[in-house]
Parts: C-alpha cells; sequence; structure tokens
C-alpha cells in the first residue's frame, strides 16, 4: 500500500509535513536554523580547536538551549498534543521567553 | 665550728682580695721636647697677621696662644705688635666688654707690657666694679683675676675693692648638694666650668685676702669637692671631666685651691693626678689654641703642685738580640721628660709567657751613673722571647714625688733553625720509625715528589732550635695547598720535638677528597722571631671517596619560571570565516520564511498594537541589556537594570497576551457559532 | 530539660493534629482545612527551627566543629571585601607555602547565602552580627526545608501526606545532627536546595511546563552553589527519565521538564568556578548527556512518526537507534582513551565501591564520616522510619505514576548511598520522611474511613481500624521522644567546648581549644607559622588568625603527608623537616589527662598512613608491636621516639591522672606510658591549656655557628 523506497518515505514526510499550521512552520524553520548554528559551532571545534572552551561551550549550549526551548515551545502549541487545557500558547511563548532571558544572561556572562 | 672558721676565713680572704692595694706604676708617656716643639709649630701656624686666630675671636684665641707659650717658657714672636695692637682693641671698646678685658690684660701682663693701659686704669676700674657687684659667675671671676693682675703691676690696690663680698657672692652661687656653681642665682644647675673658674678665684682671693672670713668661706667650697669629683669618668688609667677644656681648667683650679687649703689633698689623690696626667698626655695632640692652652695649663699643674707629681720610667732600648744583650738602661723623668734623681731597684724579671713562673732575676738594685739607671742582665742568660721587667722608682725627693713600679717589657729577638727534619711514610703507625721508610729534609733545601699510597700514614718530625737551643715558637703549622685547595693544620709539640701525622682519612675529610700534588710549607711564627715559612717537599694523595665541591653551599641552578603556554589560536582569518559561517544559517531563516510565507495581517489594531509595541520593545531592550552586559558591564549592574526592565515587560507582556487570548477566544466562538 | 519536654509536646501535638486533619476529609471544609494546614506549618515551621537550639542554649552562640570555621571565615570575608573580591580570594595563610586559591576551590552558595542575609536584616535595621546569622542559618534552612518537604510530598501524592512528611523532617536525628544551630555548614542549606530541586522538578514533568523547569534549574544551579552533592540530582533526574522511558511513560511533559532542566542547569552549574566544566567532561554527568540525547531522538523519532505510516517508521526507528548507538559509544571511548572525559575520581568510586577508598587513599578512608554505616546508626538516625520506609514503597508500587516512580528511585537509590558513607545518611532522611510519611497517611487513611464508617458494617474492622491508628499513634509519639533525645544529648554539642559529667552529676566545661587558639592569637608573631595536623587548620586560621600549613580542605595530599612524616619523625629529623617548612609553633591535641579521646596519639597511624602513601621509608610496622598499636612500655622504639608521643607525654610523667594509678597514666588508652621523664631539645614548650587538651610548642632557631 505504501511505498517503503526510501524516496517514498520522503516524499510521504513532506506530503504530510505540509498540512502543519503555518505557526508551526516558522518554528521549525528556526529549529533549523539553531540547529544549523549549532552543527557549525560544533564542526568549528573539532576542526580548529577548543581554545576558549567557556566560550565555546557558551554558544554551543545557547544553540542547543535555543532549540531544545523552540523545540518546547512548538510542542505546547501544538493543537494535536493537547496541552491547550493547562497550558496556553500565549502562556507558552511567555515561558518560552522567560527561559531564553535566563539562559542568555547565563550564556553571556559564560562568553567571557 | 669547723665550719663556721672556714667561712670566716673565706670572708677575710674576699675582704683582702676586694681591697686591693694601689700601687703607683707612674705615667707610661711624657711631654717630651719632641712634643714642644710641635705645638710651638702648631701655634705659629695659627697666627693671622698680628694676632692669632680668626677675626672674630682674635683676642681669645691670642690669649690662648700666648698662655700656652709663655707657660712653656718659649718665646712669643713679636710680642711688641701684639701688645699694641691689644691695647688698640681694649681701646676702640673702651674696656667695658669684661671677658675682652680680660684676655688682653692677662696676655698684657704676660708679655709683660701692661703699663701701656695704665692710663685707662679708672675706666677699667668701673668696670671691674659694676661686674664684681652684679656680674654672673664667670664675669665675677674674670673681674678678680684682673684685679689681682692689675694689682700685680701695681695699677691698682686691694682697697680699691670689695673683694671680701665678692667670695660671699661667688660662694653663694654654689649648688648647695652638688657642689658645682651656677651662672647666676636664677638658674637651677651648676656646671663644672663654672665650678673651675670659681675655685680658681677663690683660690687666689683666699690667698690674697688671708682673712678668717674668706677662709670660712673657701672651707664650705672645700667641703662639698668630693661631689664634684664624684662627677669625672674614670677608665682604668684616665680620669676626667667632660673634655679636655673641664678637665684641665677643674684639675688646675683644684690644686690651686689645695695650695692653700691642705684638706683638698683628702679629695684629691696622687692616684687621681696620676690618672688625670695620662689622659691629657692622650690628648697631646690638638688641633685648637684653645686646647693647646688648657693642655699646656693642665700639663704645668701636674708638674708643679702640692698633691703629688707624677713619674714616668723610660727604657733607653727595648730590643735585643742575645748576642748583644749586656745592659738595661732606664730613666726616671717627670711629665716634661725632666730627669728627676732617684734610686731604681728592679724587682723581677719573668718571661711574659708565663708571668707567674720563678723571675729570672728578682730584687737587684740598679747602679746609678748621672740620669741612668742601668742592669747587667747579660748573665743571665735570657733566651728568644719577651721579658717583663718591674722596676720600684725611689725617688730621692720624696716630698714632691710618690714611689713607683713600673712594669717594662723588653723583647729579645733572633733567628731559629728547623732541624732534623724526617719525612717518612708507611702503611702502618708503628713502621714510621723505621728509617727505611723515611727521607731527611735539610734546612732549606725542598724534597723532591712524594708518592703516598692510599691508605697510608705519612709523619712529618723536626725541631726547632735558636741557637742551638730548643725553642718552642707560639704557633707551627703545615700548610698543605694545591692550586684548588689549601689547608693549614697545627703541629703538636711533644718531649722538645714537633710532629704531624697525617691520616688519609683525616686529610680526605680537610681536603674535599681532591686526589693530586700537594706543596708543603712549615709555617713558624712567634713575637719574638721573624717567621719562617718553608716549602719542604711537594706530596701526591690519593683518595678513593669521591671528590666534594670547593664552596660549602650547594650551587643554585638559576630560577627558570615557568609560565602556563598560551593557548594555540586559530589564524583571524579563519575565525573571521567562521563568522561568517554562523550568520549563514540567519539567511536561511530568513528566506524560509519567505518561502513559508507569513502574516502580518493579523498584526493587532487599536490597543492590542500598542500593547505588542511595547511588549517587542521592551524584550529589545532587554536583549540590548544583556549585549551591553556582554561589552562591558558587571553582573551586578546588569541584574538591577534587568529588575527595573522587568516592569514594563511584565506589564505589557500581560496586557498583549490577555488581547491575544481573547481574541482568539472569540474567534473560536464566533467560529463555533 | 524544660525545653525538650515543651518541644517533645510540640512534636506530640503536631503529629496527633496530622490525625485530626486525617479525619476531616470533608470537601465542603476548605476553608476550615486550610485554616488547620496553616497552623500546623507555622507550628512546624517553630519547631524545626527552635529544636536545633539545644547547643546554643546549653552552650552559647558559637560555630561547630571544623569546616564550618572555614565557612565562617569566609563569610566574614565575603562581606568585608564583597563578592567580586571573595571570587578572586587568594588565602596565603593556609596551606604555606603553597597558599590556596579559596575562590576558585570551594562551593560559594553558604557563605552568599549567609551573607545576603545578613544584608537583608541590617537593610531593615536588625543589626545581627555576622557570627550568629551564620549560627542560625541552618536552623532557619531546616524549617524552610519542612516547607519545600510539604510541598514535595503534596505533589507526590497528597495535602494529608504533605504535613506529616514535613513534620517528621523537622525533627528527623539523620537531618538534625547536620543542622543544628552553630553547625555552619553546606549541608544545612544543600539539603533545602536539593528538596526544592526535586520538588520543581516533579511539578514540571506533572504539569510539562517550561517555566518550572527553569525554576527547576534555577534551584538545581544553587544546589550546585552550595554542595557536592548536586551530583546525586544530576544523576537521579536522568534516571527517573530514563525509568520512564523504559516503562513507556514517556510524555511530550517529561521532554520539556528534562530538556529545558537540563541544558539551562548545566550552563548555570558551569557559572560555579569550582565545577566549571566539569558537566561536560567528567563522567559523573555522562549519565545526563546520554539521556538527554535518547530524549531528543526519542522525541524526533515521535515527530517523525506522527508524519508516516507505521512500516516505514519501523524501518527508519532501526536505523536510527543503531547510528546513533555506535557513535555515543565512539564518542565515550575515544574521549575517555584521550583523557578528555575525566575518569571518575577517587570519591566517586568509594561511593559505587565501598571499599576502594580504604584501599587505596587514606585521606578519605581517615575521615570518619567517609565510614560505611552501621545498622545502629540507621536506627539512631532514621528510628520509626526505618520500618515505615519499605511500608511507603509498598505504597508507592502500588499506584505507579510519575512522581510515585521519581520517589521509588529516590528511596533506592539514597539507601544504597548511605549504606556507602555515613555522611549520605544525610540524603536519605528526606526521602525517608517522605515516605513513611506515604505509609502513616495511606494507613490512617484507610483505617480513619474504617473507623467513620456506619457501625452497621462488621464490627471487627472498625476495632482493627481503632489498633491500627493507636498502634501509629504511639510510634509517632515514640519517635517524636526518640528525636528530641537524640538531639539533646549526640548532636547538640559544639566539639569546640566540650563538657563531662562528674562523678557528683555537676557538669565540667572544656573550653581548652578557644583558649588556646586566643593564646595563639595573643601572643604569637602575626605571621607566625603554625604545624598542626589538618583536623585543626580551619578553626586555627579562623580562631587564631594565623598562618598554618594544612587544613581540612584536602586539596593537596602530599603537603600533608609531610606534616604527617613530621609528626612521625623523630624529634631531630622533624626539626630539619620544620624547619624547612619555616614552622614556627606546633600545636597537638591530647586527650591523656582528660580522657578526651579523638586526640592526636589516637589519629597518629592515620599520619603515619597518609604520610607513608607519599614516602614509602615511613612504614606502619615500625610503630606497631605484634600488629597492635601500643603507647606504654611494649612500645616499638620508633613510636616511642616519634615527635607527635614526645610532644604529647612531654612532663606529662610528672602528673597523677588517678589516685590508684601510678604517675604518666594515659586514661584515653588506659595504660601507662612507656617512656618517661625526657627533655625536649629542638622545641620547647610554649603552651599549654588547662586540661592539657591543647598543648602549643615553639620549634627553636638555630643554633648560632659560633
Amino acid at each position: 500500500m505504501s511505498d517503503l523506497s526510501f524516496t517514498g518515505i520522503v516524499k510521504s514526510f513532506f506530503d504530510s509535513y505540509s498540512k502543519t499550521p503555518q505557526k508551526l512552520k516558522i518554528i521549525d524553520l528556526f529549529l533549523i536554523y539553531t540547529f544549523l548554528t549549532g552543527v557549525i559551532v560544533f564542526g568549528y571545534c573539532c576542526l580548529v580547536g577548543t581554545f576558549p572552551f567557556n566560550s565555546f561551550l557558551a554558544a554551543f549550549i545557547s544553540c542547543v538551549g535555543c532549540f531544545v526551548l523552540a523545540a518546547c515551545l512548538r510542542i505546547q502549541i501544538n493543537p494535536i498534543n493537547n496541552f491547550n487545557k493547562t497550558i496556553s500558547p500565549e502562556r507558552a511563548f511567555t515561558d518560552f521567553l522567560l527561559c531564553n532571558l535566563i539562559l542568555h544572561l547565563v550564556v553571556f556572562n559564560f562568553l567571557g | 665550728m669547723k665550719l663556721l672558721l672556714l667561712l670566716l676565713l673565706s670572708i677575710l680572704i674576699s675582704i683582702n682580695y676586694s681591697a686591693p692595694t694601689f700601687t703607683n706604676r707612674g705615667i707610661s708617656s711624657v711631654y717630651s721636647k719632641n712634643d714642644i716643639n710641635n705645638l710651638n709649630r702648631f701655634i705659629s701656624t695659627q697666627k693671622q697677621g698680628k694676632l692669632y686666630g680668626t677675626d672674630n675671636q682674635q683676642l681669645k684665641d691670642t690669649f690662648y696662644a700666648v698662655g700656652a707659650l709663655t707657660r712653656l717658657g718659649e718665646s712669643v714672636s713679636d710680642a711688641k705688635t701684639i701688645c699694641s695692637t691689644v691695647k688698640e682693641q681694649l681701646e676702640t671698646n673702651k674696656f667695658s666688654d669684661i671677658e675682652l678685658l680680660y684676655n688682653g690684660v692677662t696676655i698684657l701682663s704676660e708679655l709683660k707690657c701692661i703699663e701701656e693701659i695704665s692710663s685707662a686704669s679708672k675706666k677699667i676700674q668701673e668696670t671691674l666694679k659694676s661686674k664684681l657687684q652684679n656680674g654672673d659667675l664667670l664675669e665675677t671671676t674674670q673681674a678678680v683675676n684682673i684685679v689681682f693682675t692689675l694689682q700685680s703691676a701695681k695699677l691698682v690696690t686691694n682697697d680699691d675693692f670689695d673683694l671680701t663680698s665678692s667670695v660671699k657672692r661667688i660662694v653663694s652661687l654654689m649648688v648647695e648638694d652638688e657642689g658645682t656653681f651656677k651662672s647666676t642665682e636664677s638658674d637651677s644647675e651648676g656646671t663644672l666650668l663654672n665650678t673651675a673658674a670659681a675655685y680658681f678665684a677663690l683660690a687666689r682671693l683666699s690667698h690674697r685676702l688671708d682673712n678668717q672670713e674668706v677662709d670660712k668661706q673657701v672651707a664650705k667650697v672645700v667641703h662639698k669637692m668630693d661631689t664634684v669629683i664624684a662627677n669625672a669618668e674614670e677608665t682604668t688609667d684616665t680620669l676626667y671631666f667632660t673634655d679636655l677644656q673641664t678637665t684641665a681648667s677643674l684639675f688646675h683650679s683644684m690644686l690651686s685651691l689645695a695650695s692653700i687649703n691642705e684638706k683638698v689633698a683628702d679629695f684629691v689623690s696622687a692616684k687621681q693626678v696620676n690618672q688625670i696626667a695620662e689622659y691629657l698626655l692622650k690628648q697631646k695632640n690638638v688641633e685648637s689654641l684653645s686646647n693647646a692652652y688648657y693642655l699646656i695649663v693642665g700639663l704645668k699643674k701636674c708638674q708643679k703642685n702640692s698633691v703629688s707629681q707624677p713619674l714616668s720610667l723610660t727604657l733607653e732600648k727595648s730590643i735585643f738580640s742575645p748576642s748583644n744583650l749586656a745592659t738595661v738602661d732606664a730613666f726616671v723623668t717627670d711629665i716634661f721628660g725632666q730627669n728627676i734623681p732617684a734610686t731604681v731597684n728592679v724587682n723581677k724579671i719573668v718571661s711574659s709567657k708565663a708571668p707567674r713562673s720563678t723571675p729570672v732575676l728578682s730584687d737587684k738594685k740598679m747602679t746609678t751613673t748621672g740620669n741612668k739607671h742601668s742592669i747587667d742582665v747579660s748573665n743571665e742568660n735570657l733566651k728568644l722571647g719577651l721579658y717583663n721587667i718591674e722596676f720600684k722608682v725611689v725617688p730621692t725627693d720624696n716630698e714632691d714625688y710618690a714611689e713607683i713600679t713600673s712594669t717594662q717589657v723588653i723583647t729579645i729577638t733572633g733567628s731559629i733553625t728547623v732541624d732534623d727534619m724526617k719525612f717518612s711514610f708507611a702503611p702502618k703507625a708503628d713502621q714510621l720509625g723505621s728509617p727505611k721508610n723515611s727521607q731527611d729534609v735539610v734546612f732549606g733545601k725542598k724534597l723532591s715528589l712524594v708518592d703516598i699510597p692510599a691508605n697510608n700514614l705519612a709523619r712529618v718530625f723536626f725541631r726547632i732550635n735558636s741557637d742551638k737551643q730548643v725553642f718552642v715558637p707560639q704557633q707551627v703549622g703545615i700548610r698543605f695547598y694545591s692550586p684548588s685547595r689549601e689547608i693549614v693544620v697545627p703541629v703538636t709539640h711533644s718531649a722538645e720535638s714537633f710532629s704531624y701525622t697525617l691520616t688519609n682519612k683525616e686529610m680526605g675529610k680537610l681536603l674535599g677528597y681532591q686526589s693530586g700534588n700537594y706543596q708543603m710549607d712549615l709555617i713558624v711564627g712567634d713575637q719574638s722571631i721573624t717567621p719562617l715559612q718553608w716549602n719542604f717537599g711537594e706530596i701526591n694523595l690519593k683518595f678513593s671517596q669521591k671528590t666534594q665541591p670547593t664552596s660549602r653551599y650547594t650551587e643554585n641552578q638559576p630560577i627558570v619560571h615557568a609560565f602556563r603556554q598560551p593557548e594555540k589560536r586559530p589564524p583571524q582569518s579563519v575565525s573571521n570565516l567562521f563568522t561568517l559561517l554562523v550568520l549563514s544559517p540567519a539567511a536561511i531563516f530568513l528566506l524560509g520564511i519567505f518561502v513559508v510565507g507569513f502574516n502580518l495581517g493579523k498584526f493587532p489594531t487599536g490597543m492590542g498594537f500598542i500593547w505588542t509595541m511595547g511588549f517587542i520593545a521592551s524584550v529589545s531592550s532587554i536583549a540590548l541589556l544583556i549585549i551591553n552586559y556582554w561589552i562591558h558591564s558587571t553582573m551586578d549592574v546588569t541584574l538591577k537594570r534587568l529588575a527595573l526592565l522587568l516592569i514594563p515587560t511584565i506589564f505589557f507582556g500581560h496586557r498583549s497576551m490577555s488581547y491575544y487570548y481573547n481574541k482568539y477566544n472569540t474567534e473560536k466562538e464566533i467560529k463555533k457559532d | 530539660m524544660k525545653k525538650s519536654e515543651k518541644s517533645s509536646t510540640a512534636t506530640v501535638g503536631a503529629s496527633s493534629n496530622v490525625q485530626v486533619e486525617a479525619i476531616k476529609e470533608t470537601p465542603n471544609k476548605d476553608n476550615q482545612e486550610f485554616l488547620i494546614k496553616v497552623l500546623i506549618l507555622s507550628v512546624i515551621y517553630v519547631l524545626a527551627f527552635s529544636t536545633r537550639l539545644f547547643s546554643v542554649l546549653r552552650y552559647e552562640s558559637v560555630i561547630h566543629e571544623f569546616d564550618p570555621y572555614f565557612n565562617y571565615r569566609s563569610t566574614i570575608h565575603l562581606v568585608k571585601e564583597g563578592f567580586y573580591s571573595f571570587l578572586n580570594w587568594f588565602d596565603e595563610r593556609s596551606w604555606y607555602p603553597l597558599g590556596r586559591i579559596v575562590g576558585g576551590t570551594i562551593y560559594p552558595g553558604l557563605m552568599a547565602t549567609a551573607s545576603v542575609v545578613h544584608w537583608a536584616l541590617n537593610s531593615l535595621n536588625l543589626t545581627v552580627d555576622i557570627r550568629n546569622v551564620c549560627v542560625l542559618l541552618s536552623p532557619w534552612f531546616a524549617s524552610n526545608t519542612a516547607m519545600v518537604t510539604y510541598k514535595f510530598a503534596k505533589e507526590i501524592r497528597d495535602t494529608q501526606t504533605g504535613l506529616v512528611a514535613a513534620a517528621m523532617i523537622a525533627i528527623v536525628p539523620g537531618y538534625i545532627s547536620r543542622s543544628v544551630a552553630g553547625s555552619f555548614d553546606n549541608e544545612g542549606i544543600a539539603i533545602f536546595a536539593l528538596i526544592f530541586t526535586y520538588y520543581c522538578w516533579i511539578k514540571a514533568v506533572n504539569t510539562g511546563s517550561l517555566m518550572w523547569a527553569a525554576i527547576c534549574s534555577l534551584a538545581y544551579f544553587y544546589m550546585a552553589s552550595a554542595w557536592g552533592g548536586y551530583v546525586f540530582i544530576i544523576n537521579l533526574i536522568p534516571l527517573h527519565a530514563f525509568f520512564l522511558l523504559l516503562t513507556g511513560r514517556y510524555s511530550h511533559r517529561l521532554y520539556i521538564a528534562y530538556s529545558t532542566m537540563f541544558v539551562m542547569g548545566t550552563i548555570l552549574s558551569m557559572q560555579i568556578n569550582f565545577i566549571s566544566f566539569q558537566p561536560v567532561q567528567s563522567s559523573e554527568h555522562l549519565a545526563a548527556i546520554g539521556i538527554f540525547g535518547l530524549l531528543q531522538l526519542f522525541a524526533g523519532l515521535q515527530w517523525f512518526k506522527s508524519h508516516l505510516t507505521n512500516e516505514a517508521f519501523k524501518k527508519l526507528q532501526r536505523f536510527a537507534i543503531l547510528s546513533v548507538l555506535s557513535i555515543a559509544g565512539a564518542i565515550l571511548v575515544i574521549g575517555t582513551a584521550t583523557g578528555y572525559i575525566s575518569p571518575f575520581n577517587g570519591r566517586f568510586y568509594s561511593l559505587l565501591d565501598p571499599t576502594y577508598a580504604r584501599d587505596n587513599i587514606p585521606i578519605i578512608a581517615s575521615v570518619s564520616e567517609h565510614q560505611p554505616t552501621t545498622w545502629a546508626s540507621y536506627f539512631f538516625d532514621l528510628h520509626i522510619l526505618v520500618f515505615l520506609f519499605p511500608a511507603g514503597l509498598y505504597f508507592c508500587f502500588r499506584k505507579l505514576t510519575d512522581s510515585n516512580i521519581f520517589l521509588i528511585l529516590y528511596g533506592v537509590t539514597s539507601i544504597y548511598f548511605s549504606g556507602v558513607m555515613v555522611r549520605l545518611m544525610l540524603v536519605l532522611a528526606p526521602v525517608a520522611c517522605v515516605l513513611a510519611a506515604v505509609a502513616v497517611s495511606a494507613t490512617l487513611t484507610t483505617y480513619m474511613k474504617k473507623l467513620k464508617a456506619p457501625s452497621s458494617d462488621q464490627n471487627n474492622t472498625k476495632e482493627s481500624g481503632g489498633v491500627m491508628v493507636a498502634v501509629l499513634t504511639v510510634l509517632l509519639i515514640l519517635y517524636a521522644f526518640h528525636c528530641t533525645w537524640v538531639t539533646s544529648e549526640a548532636y547538640s554539642s559544639p566539639s569546640i567546648v566540650l563538657s563531662a559529667k562528674q562523678g557528683d552529676g555537676s557538669r565540667v566545661i572544656f573550653d581548652d581549644f578557644r583558649e588556646a587558639y586566643r593564646w595563639i592569637g595573643q601572643n604569637t608573631a602575626d605571621d607566625a607559622r603554625i604545624m598542626s595536623w589538618w583536623d585543626y587548620g580551619y578553626q586555627l586560621s579562623a580562631m587564631a588568625n594565623r598562618t598554618i600549613l594544612v587544613d581540612n580542605n584536602t586539596w593537596n595530599n602530599s603537603h600533608i603527608a609531610q606534616v604527617g612524616k613530621a609528626f612521625a619523625s623523630s624529634e631531630e629529623d622533624a626539626y630539619y623537616q620544620m624547619k624547612a617548612l619555616d614552622v614556627d609553633y606546633v600545636l597537638v591535641i591530647f586527650g591523656g589527662l582528660t580522657g578526651y579521646s579523638s586526640d592526636d596519639i589516637n589519629k597518629f597511624l592515620w599520619m603515619v598512613r597518609i604520610g607513608g602513601s607519599c614516602d614509602p621509608t615511613l612504614k606502619e610496622e615500625d610503630y606497631l608491636t605484634d600488629k597492635q598499636y601500643r603507647i606504654d612500655k611494649g612500645a616499638s622504639p620508633t613510636m616511642l621516639n616519634s615527635l607527635i608521643y614526645k610532644l604529647s607525654y612531654y612532663r606529662f610523667s610528672e602528673v597523677h591522672t588517678d589516685y590508684q594509678r601510678p604517675a604518666g597514666f594515659d586514661r584515653v588508652r588506659g595504660v601507662e606510658i612507656g617512656y618517661k621523664g625526657f627533655d625536649l631539645t629542638y622545641l620547647e614548650e610554649a603552651f599549654t591549656s588547662v586540661h592539657w587538651l591543647v598543648r602549643v610548642y615553639r620549634v627553636k632557631d638555630f643554633e648560632n655557628r659560633a
């Protein structure tokens, strides 16, 4: 019934994905952005060296943190996950901002 | 009972010991002709123009110079010029300054031209009278002295002045407890210099006036003399008050007082005169005219006084060689080197190495020819060394001079020889003595290199003679040396011979286990011989142990500071490239947003717009704050500002979020409917 | 004594109130219930504080023990010099001649807390001395811990459980031992931080809220700034997450809670200088990183799954899991091999394997609180909780929820760790309370229902209900009495001031330590260097303000070994060693006259062992005779000539300690000393306190060469 070849899987995935709301797509875009940045930072550290180790960690953890927080936000505002009863999207967004504030305060402290 | 006796005995002995009898040892040197010539030369160098000394105190320095020279009986050059100049000076001053007057009058009187101021005697009298009545102590005493000087020149008479009241005035200035004199009534403490001036004036007054009242006053002063003397500082040989000037003037005036009051002799003893004389002689190289004056005043008083006049015994010669040793000659003189007739006895002659041993000679009278006293010691067989000779001098005039016991040192010196020197080495100590292990060393020659096998003993043996007689020098040592090491070992003396046994172990320790060739020097030293250093041989020593470094301290390596290596940094270009690379996903993000599409149509209007904009503004200002913190700020300041910023942020956030919530819910409800 | 009665009745009151509370489970009396709740909690708050004040009332407001003195000194420095200077503090008065970078080698949380409290009180014009703040900080935090425990237990189960747990933790001896007034130590505030972190964690897992996860990471940061035990949290929380994954309880809430908490917690904990990069380098934190990765993977797969058909997903899943596992394994192997990931350090090994430290690191084994726990001390510290603990576990297992699983894991792991080290009893105590509270409240609820049920039911059950309630009440009363007794008898002595009961019942106070430290502070040069065994280092530097060689921060094993070697050497050898270390005075603790058993002679074998760990020529056998440690005539010559022996027993032979005994009878060891009437050549006695507890000797200068 379904196509089990790799291209088939990919095709069906994109078909399914295109139905997600635009809001979530933007968050996904952000996720990709932070993910790529994280990969580049990590690649730099592997290739060039970790000399200011704290700066590297700050940058990398900032990427990971943003990614994770955005992912959490995405989960919370995704209507499929039924978070609406306990946490409204607005509340989720506020929490997201709060966490980012704390995270980046520390990241910049650690950046040196 | 026995114990008590013992105790008593010990107390007696201790008393005996605690009160040693004073023996007058005489003075150790004299103020010879030579010294007088030196002083003369010094004074003449001080002469500047007509007078002595510098401009400011010309007259005073002239007073000192003239005083010293006349007391020594030396002639004063240009006496006439000095006289007229002094007279001029006094006239310019109108005879009103008492110190100037005193100096001037004394100079004139000493130069025998006092008559030159006879015309001014009226003026002088006025000055003197006023000073005698209300001058301070020094002025009064100076006035008194001037009075007597003028009186002897018949310029004034006693009756012109009320000298008896002056005596009372002077005595009233004495500090009751201490016996010293103060300058004025209002002063609280007296000085020794004042005391000297007062004593001298009182001595003269008492001598001239010769009345009961004055004597009573003077007795009062004499009564306190012992407390004044107690101010003296004393060493074993000397006694002095503060400095040369104080010592000489106080001594002089005290002895002047002594000549009119016998009681003074109870306070000033012969020993003290001797000690003061010794002190004055130590100061004989003077550097100022005033010191020269006071030195001569003091010395003259030593030579002639009523208490005691110090004597000196000097040897004609004190170093002898054994061959020409015949007589020891001595002279007895007073402090100025004038011969004094006396009989001299030699108490004993004893080796100075062992002063308590049996004397070589004892109690022998010296033969006197003229001023020279001699004793023949040629038969006493004196060896090399130093000898103490104790003389007892009994002056013929035992009124003025006291008996003295003087100890002098003579040195007998000569050459020595080292005889019977043997150098031997063997594996064991008892084999060292055998002739086949030893080599003779002739005095003055050098032995060829001797190789001493490891762990062998070696010995150096010798005798030291002087004129065929055994001589034991103070120091005998052997010096072993190579370019890098050097030690000197003392040689032991026993049974008229010297020997040194060197063992491998001990030498190793001393030389730091440095194997190799060592030169050997014999070093002989003594006060009475010319020292000997004789390079008598060379040896080779071998040590099995590790050589020790020469220095006592271990050598420290220079300190190297280890700094942390700087971390490897990537080149600038790589970092820049990376920065671009990191920013690139942002571009993807922006592009992606365009691809996905955004919907600003839902952007709120009305109040919602304001709330949202406010919220966005405060959130971005927080972002700016964080960046500001990163660039230049502290966490402390940042947190405070953050707290401030959070207030509008929360407000706008709450407003805008509730706006969205309501809008969303109403939309939902509309949809439902 | 009056005090103890009062507090014990208060405890009984509290526990009986709990029972009353359990009875009143009618839903329509919300306000009344709230009032009672607040009342009970405030009683607990006061009780937890006041029961810890025995030592202040008996002795005075002093800092206890050893480590608190360092904390006290650091706090003073912090208050005086400010926070930045405190972080950069290089202490040249300890570890002479090395010095110590204090700012980078401590957990600053305690000092920061104390100084903030001090600052806050002073801003309110309550001028409280910094010493009193330090003394009373621990009791106050214990009260706060009780409140947090209430919230924690309430979150896990219900309000009743929370109240019982709070009442229990307020007086549990295992916790009191570390939080009496004067015990100004990291643990005092760390337990609060620990429970608070766990509470936030449970809250975050239960709600899936980002905010609670963020608060949890902040609490974790506070914990990390206060105590090395933060490692326990960063391992237990991943364990919990892992178990939830295994049991198929993965939820988005878990993902949100864990991911947020981990990322923020990690970077926050790295802000503490002492921890620095450990969270990403040491193996202790590896589990957390692994679980984080696993959760990301799991969440990612879930997301893909939602967009794919089942068959396609399965194929993808297999591929993903295999590749991720192999990559993780490779990283671990390479990291450990290249030394980038630091190996487990000694203290951690000794946690997992109790015999590790004793065999390998004498300095760790020498500390009494690092010894394994005995059964007696479990009962002593936990009393009825020991029996209620398994019951609580049973109730948790009966109704598994996310938070119950956490409680079970917490209970099981902490009981294991407390078995390894006495010190970790502290970690067990709170969870034991919570579990016991679960048991008590569950039982009471069950049987109270039966009691209140209409009597038309079988009479039998009603009676059994009554019996059960009575038994539990008795148990709780016993617990209250036990706790009060233990607190007053065992845990309230400051150890800086000692007391003993005399034959006639009166108390003697031995204030020798403070006397001696005061003497040193007044009579020695300001820069005098004082050698003592490391136990007394903190006290010396805080109270006498003198330079010391080693202290309780045992960071440099070889330096301590040098001091140990000096004490173990003969007087002459020790003299040159001490001169090389520039020592001016030597301080020894001697209990032979008073019978104070933890003196230097009893610690001496540790000195030899620690010294021997760096210098193999120092052998323990030389100091023993027939493998026995003796100081009487049969002792080995090495022992009798050692510096510590001479300094302890110098002129002791002139003293009669007991009537029937010969002179020089040591009351601690119970023997007559073996070497009497000796003289000291290189040292001279400078000071000996009244009861001979502290003896100070001056090291003489080198003789002049002439």
